[in-house]
């Protein structure tokens, strides 16, 4: 039973080392993720410089604001699973077909090797950016090791709900056919409803209250907005929890609904 | 004038062909033209949002930031639906595709562009030309001015194209290849704003040696400055010139590389 137990793990951990190596190979594009990075977190840096030499009364102060760009950076290197592109590689090739009936969890299988690929990612994407952008702007994070751990935290399970979005997305691509639909809607659904690019907060009231009842939040400002301004950390996490439960019916009815679709239709 | 007739007509029946392939899948096209439309609609729904916080981002009011931002996402439109495929090269010579552009009697510049038109580039530059416009109604500028939106605008992707070349020629070093089209899209954000929010050595290099400030920012100039003539008369040169160094970097890097044997 035990040896069963540490047989799985083993294969899953083999996943994740599957992932990692992956990236291993491409050192350049490496590198190039970094500059990119840098580049546009320097553009934000000016940006903002220039805004808050007129005095904002907003509720982030420059420094908070340099933060959060900084932090919603380096979050994005290493929290998108790319499950939505697997799955619509396997939706186009038509292998969709043959993976799902297979016994071992195909959906496992992503999710440990997208482990893999953001550690890497984490590692050497995150933490050069981090250290370039302190360097370079002097941004200055002050935090607790209990808020660090709780952010952490948040950070785990949004990754989780993101896992089930994308694997969503995938399936859904199984009836636009093409990806590149549903690809084009989820940048534009992310770039305003998460806060990847500006902090919630500082959205005009109307719009503040409508995002708050969407899940896209719970991806970058929830998270980021309690590492940086404190808050309510329960009331977060319990909200992550919420849709992690609703993605995962959602992904479950969405598969046997297409497992159906794909018998009568002979694969 | 019959080589350009032939070009246009060779243009046509690429352009239809790649509209035709993409119409197959349909749901998805057109909801991918809907999001593309909307990706960059909220991101000058950001701009709007930063506005609401504060009156003049170093001197420039709204409206002027705003013709910034519609001019920028209007020439990086340009770039994204007609000339973006200049990047695919290391895809055509490690698949051995390139050939077939060498075979034929055609400019291979040409060849490489019109072979995908890609589909992406439409709702940004629809709405580059609609946030444009609407800046210049609330500006009042003078209707001749407005003529000399397009020609602007094709000197600005003048220089996107000949970035696109320079990056694309260092490119096929690497194996793996270099992730090009994401460092040119982090490029398109430097041209959303005015060059003079910079540090002064920034402003340096988007002015002189990357030449990002003459994508958006000095033609502009033209429309939302009192120095009108020298910036319509530096403008198209600065990007003629800088297109025809990097066209013969890229042709020359090409001749080398395929010349020796790989």
């Amino acid at each position: 039973m035990l040896r069963k137990f540490s047989g799985r793990l083993r294969l899953r951990a083999a996943f994740a080392r599957i992932g990692f190596a992956r990236n291993q190979v491409y050192a350049i594009a490496t590198y190039i993720n970094v500059l990119s990075a840098f580049l546009f977190v320097s553009i934000q840096y000016f940006l903002w410089k220039a805004v808050y030499e007129n005095g904002v009364a907003g509720t982030y102060s420059f420094k908070e604001m340099l933060q959060y760009v900084l932090a919603a950076e380096m979050l994005s290197a290493f929290i998108h699973t790319g499950a939505d592109r697997q799955i619509g590689i396997m939706v186009r090739t038509g292998s969709l077909a043959h993976v799902i009936l297979k016994p071992v969890s195909f959906t496992e299988q992503i999710f440990f090797e997208s482990l893999g690929v953001n550690l890497y990612r984490g590692l050497f994407v995150a933490l050069p950016l981090l250290v370039c952008s302190v360097f370079a702007f002097g941004v200055e994070y002050h935090f607790g090791a209990f808020t660090l751990l709780r952010f952490a935290v948040l950070v785990g399970f949004a990754y989780i709900f993101i896992y089930l979005f994308e694997l969503l997305l995938g399936l859904l691509s199984f009836f636009s056919v093409n990806t590149w639909g549903i690809n084009s809607m989820k940048l534009a659904v992310i770039t305003i409803f998460s806060g990847r690019v500006l902090p919630i907060s500082a959205y005009p009231e109307k719009l503040r209250v409508a995002v708050d009842y969407l899940p896209f939040k719970l991806m970058y400002f929830a998270p980021l907005d309690y590492l940086i301004k404190g808050g309510d950390w329960a009331e977060v996490l319990v909200q992550e929890c919420v849709w992690i439960v609703v993605m995962f019916f959602s992904v479950t009815f969405l598969q046997r609904a297409l497992l159906k679709k794909m018998v009568i239709q002979g694969g | 004038m019959n080589g350009i007739i032939k070009y246009l007509k060779l243009y046509g029946i690429a352009g239809s062909n790649n509209l035709k392939s993409l119409l197959v899948y349909k749901l998805d096209f057109f909801i991918g033209l809907a999001a593309m439309f909307l990706n960059n609609a909220m991101r000058f729904l950001i701009l709007v949002f930063i506005f609401n916080m504060v009156d003049k981002i170093k001197g420039w009011s709204f409206d002027q930031m705003l013709f910034f931002y519609g001019f920028s996402t209007m020439v990086t439109g340009l770039w994204h639906c007609f000339f973006i495929n200049v990047i695919s090269l290391p895809y055509y010579i490690r698949t051995g595709e390139f050939d077939r552009f060498l075979l034929r009697p055609v400019n291979l510049l040409f060849q490489i562009t019109i072979d995908s038109l890609d589909e992406d580039g439409w709702g940004e530059l629809l709405l580059g030309i609609a946030l444009v416009i609407f800046a210049c109604v609330r500006l009042g500028l003078p209707l001749w001015k407005l003529i000399l939106l397009a020609p602007m605008a094709i000197s600005g992707c003048a220089i996107l194209i000949a970035i696109s070349l320079l990056l694309s020629a260092v490119s096929f070093i690497s194996i793996g290849g270099v992730p090009v089209m994401e460092l040119m899209l982090k490029m398109f954000e430097f041209t959303k704003y005015p060059v003079n929010i910079f540090s002064q050595g920034l402003k340096i290099i988007l002015s002189c040696v990357i030449p990002l400030g003459f994508v958006t920012f000095y033609p502009s100039m033209v429309f939302l400055g009192s120095n009108t003539l020298i910036y319509l008369t530096l403008v198209p040169l600065v990007s003629a010139a800088y297109f025809l160094v990097a066209y013969f970097v890229w042709n020359y890097s090409i001749k080398f590389y395929v010349s020796s044997g790989n």
